[in-house]
């Protein structure tokens, strides 16, 4: 809090324009003053002229949230001011929506001067909904890891989401502590990756051994989200929301780049470079690893496409293809659904002799 | 706070290392938070901001450095008295982390307000006062946390180690484990070192890479650095940090098996009575079908030898359980701390802790057990 400039109380011609501005007569000692949309306000009040200083000030003037059983809050922090006279208050955030506010003027030990104001309520926006789910297919296997869950708006961040998110077995009886509870929210929160207890997925690790695996090979799932889910702006799920998808066997392979099927476009054509792999592939890491050169080491720029059940990808250049050879290069942590990436088991032992070295690199030449 | 640093408390296991100025050339304005993640101290009363979001870590000089003391007294509904201070209800913000500045004693919060997402800075004097540290205008350094595979979106920890700042981080697409290091004195704009982490797990008695850890605390042995990191179901494990070379894997020893089921929280080292403890509270995630206590959040404490020397490791590291029995009185389940969501080491004598009530959580300030 800082005090902008101070000068004792006095009637001017410009604390005039002022009170007059914030419709403070002189039998109104204490007003609060809504400022655009509402949940900013300037209180301003009247204040003898021997107080000389902030701390003073805040000891006779506050403002604070009431709760809906009528308690009052600590005093709200924020700066005051003395212009003309007056002293005002402002809030240093904005208020909250459709919530009661007390200002209170105390100036001797027996005054006590109240005004309340209720913030507006939030205009009505549009509920929240689970846009999409990636793995998108209803195949998953047993050793499954990570599901991307994209809303349709921000989200509203918070560890509760791993209680709000359930995985359920195909009897309908909820399966107990399947998340890693660490919160893995993209920038605008509204991406959230949700992964499945790694230690319920490595074979020996002590929680899979007490606790089981999260899935089981053979059986039905519903990854179901909650309702009470919120946005940042406090909606609700427009509606509960609910992917299901059976357990297939594990998955303890490597998706090695030289089983992959890669489709030459025409040169002096913009056709989108096509690759078909073997199994679904991470939808978000497909945006990323893989990425295409020309024969001088130029990146190729294009657009990326990942197709049904993340089993194939296309890529179309913004320039056309030339009569030249070009360079796929696969990152080596590009990963399958269960986590595996070409160059290594999720599920792995150092210590056994190291797999072959994977293929990373993949060409084509338009013709 | 998920660490401490050890400056105090490792005196008498380390030889004498110099300690370098904490930041040089520090940049005046407002740093441009993305996120806060962890919060750590370093000497000088420079706080640590862990910014995954930001790939970054913000160290700012508060100018906080006179002893004042802890927190005498219990603030009951902590929650509720910040969200009350920015005109908000309890559930208008989430307490993302705490750490006690150790040059004075004042504790501070990183908070998030849920409905603008804006990032804050509370602090609670010995008072019990509960002020605003506002990040308007303060001189700090930027350090980049950069790695040459994985991208960063999470800072799971942050921690000072004597000459260096040290942070564990993760990405919210690849599964995987990074150190980062940035030696002091920390210049704006300087670039951190990263490691890929090996970890042998107990348990399996594998060797592997896969597994992020969820707090480290910084150990200096014999003139070495290094980091003890804790992982979910996983064991409490050291790596050395010295001689590795930028982007090589670091292969970490494991130390300690707690059990199965439980998230290390936060870990700090003290003294009591001569000899060196760790607390750590962890929160146990099958809690509701097999609980350590009334709450799922539980607090262990163990002798700090347990972390040196290379003999009892990896397959011979102390476990505390065979099925649910103790094995070993070098590590106990402390009573008096359970329901510890949060805590710091606020003094010699006490720990300061955000507890979990059936209506909110207070902060109160505890013996160290």
């Amino acid at each position: 809090m800082s005090v902008v400039n101070h000068s004792p109380f006095r009637f001017s011609v410009t604390s005039a324009i002022f009170l007059f501005a914030f419709g403070i007569c002189s039998a109104d000692e204490l007003k609060i003053a809504p400022i655009d949309d509402g949940l900013r306000v300037k209180v301003v009040a009247r204040l003898p002229s021997n107080v000389i200083g902030t701390e003073e000030v805040a000891k006779q003037l506050k403002l604070a949230l009431v709760d809906s059983e009528g308690n009052v809050g600590p005093s709200i922090l924020g700066k005051y001011q003395s212009v003309n006279g007056l002293w005002t208050f402002t809030p240093r955030y904005r208020l909250a929506h459709d919530q009661l506010y007390r200002a209170q003027l105390s100036r001797t030990a027996n005054e006590l001067i109240t005004r309340e104001y209720r913030t507006p309520r939030r205009k009505p926006t549009a509920a929240p909904v689970v846009a999409r789910v990636f793995p998108s297919q209803n195949s998953l296997p047993a050793n499954h890891l990570k599901f991307y869950v994209y809303f349709s708006k921000p989200m509203r961040e918070g560890k509760e989401i791993f209680d709000l998110v359930q995985l359920f077995d195909e009897n309908g009886d909820v399966i107990a502590a399947p998340w890693r509870r660490a919160e893995l929210w993209d920038a605008d929160a509204q991406r959230l990756t949700l992964w499945i207890h790694p230690g319920r997925i490595k074979t020996g690790v002590n929680l899979r051994e007490d606790e089981g695996p999260v899935l089981k090979a053979g059986h039905q799932y519903s990854l179901v989200f909650d309702r009470s889910i919120r946005d940042s702006e406090g909606n609700s799920l427009a509606s509960r929301f609910a992917k299901t998808f059976r357990a297939i066997a594990a998955d303890q392979n490597r998706p090695l780049p030289s089983q992959w099927k890669v489709t030459s476009p025409a040169a002096q054509s913009r056709e989108a470079l096509q690759i078909s792999f073997a199994e679904s592939l991470d939808y978000a890491l497909l945006f990323r690893y893989l990425t295409v050169f020309d024969d001088q080491g130029n990146k190729v720029d294009g657009e990326i496409k990942v197709g049904v059940g993340e089993s194939s990808w296309e890529f179309q250049p913004r320039k056309p293809w030339q009569l030249r050879k070009y360079q796929i290069k696969v990152n080596g942590l590009l990963e399958d659904l269960a986590g595996n990436t070409p160059v290594r088991l999720f599920d792995t032992d150092l210590q056994k002799p190291a797999p072959s070295s994977p293929t990373l690199k993949l060409f084509f030449s338009p013709q | 706070m998920k660490s401490l640093a050890i400056a105090t408390t490792f005196v008498l296991l380390l030889t004498a290392i110099t300690e370098a100025k904490v930041i040089e050339n520090a940049e005046t304005g407002k740093p441009a938070i993305q996120s806060i993640n962890a919060i750590s101290f370093a000497p000088e009363g420079v706080l640590l901001i862990g910014d995954g979001r930001g790939k970054q870590i913000i160290a700012i000089e508060t100018g906080d450095t006179k002893a004042q003391g802890g927190l005498q007294k219990k603030i009951v509904g902590i929650t509720e008295k910040m969200a009350g201070l920015i005109g908000a209800k309890a559930a208008g913000i989430e307490l993302l982390d705490m750490a006690v500045n150790p040059a004075s004693g004042t504790a501070y919060f990183a908070v998030r307000k849920q409905d603008s997402k804006t990032h804050l800075i509370f602090t609670v004097d010995s008072k019990g006062k509960i002020s605003e540290f506002e990040l308007d205008k303060v001189s700090y350094a930027r350090l980049e946390l950069t790695a040459a595979e994985g991208v960063v979106s999470l800072v799971t920890d942050v921690a000072w180690a004597e000459d260096r700042v040290i942070a564990a981080g993760r990405s919210n697409e690849t599964f995987g484990s990074k150190i980062f290091s940035i030696d002091a004195p920390l210049k704006h704009g300087a670039k951190s070192r990263a490691y890929s982490a090996e970890t042998y797990h107990v348990s399996h008695r594998r060797w592997e890479t896969k597994a992020p850890m969820s707090v480290i605390l910084p150990l200096k042995e014999n003139d070495k650095t290094y980091v003890v990191g804790a992982f979910s179901c996983t064991p409490v494990v050291k790596y050395p940090l010295d001689a590795i070379q930028p982007n090589a894997k670091v292969k970490g020893s494991s130390v300690i098996e707690l059990g199965s089921g439980n998230r290390p929280i936060d870990m700090f080292v003290y003294k009591k009575a001569g000899k060196s403890y760790v607390l750590s509270n962890t929160f146990r995630f099958h809690h509701e079908r097999k609980p350590f206590g009334p709450s799922p959040y539980w607090t262990v404490k163990f002798e700090q030898s347990l972390l040196l020397g290379n003999e009892t490791v990896n397959e011979k590291a102390v476990r505390r359980l065979k099925g649910d029995k103790a094995t070993t009185d070098r590590i106990q389940m402390v009573d008096e701390y359970h329901g510890v969501m949060q805590m710091d080491q606020l003094d010699e004598e006490r720990a300061l802790v955000i507890r979990k009530t059936e209506t909110g959580a207070d902060l109160e300030p505890l013996a160290l057990p």
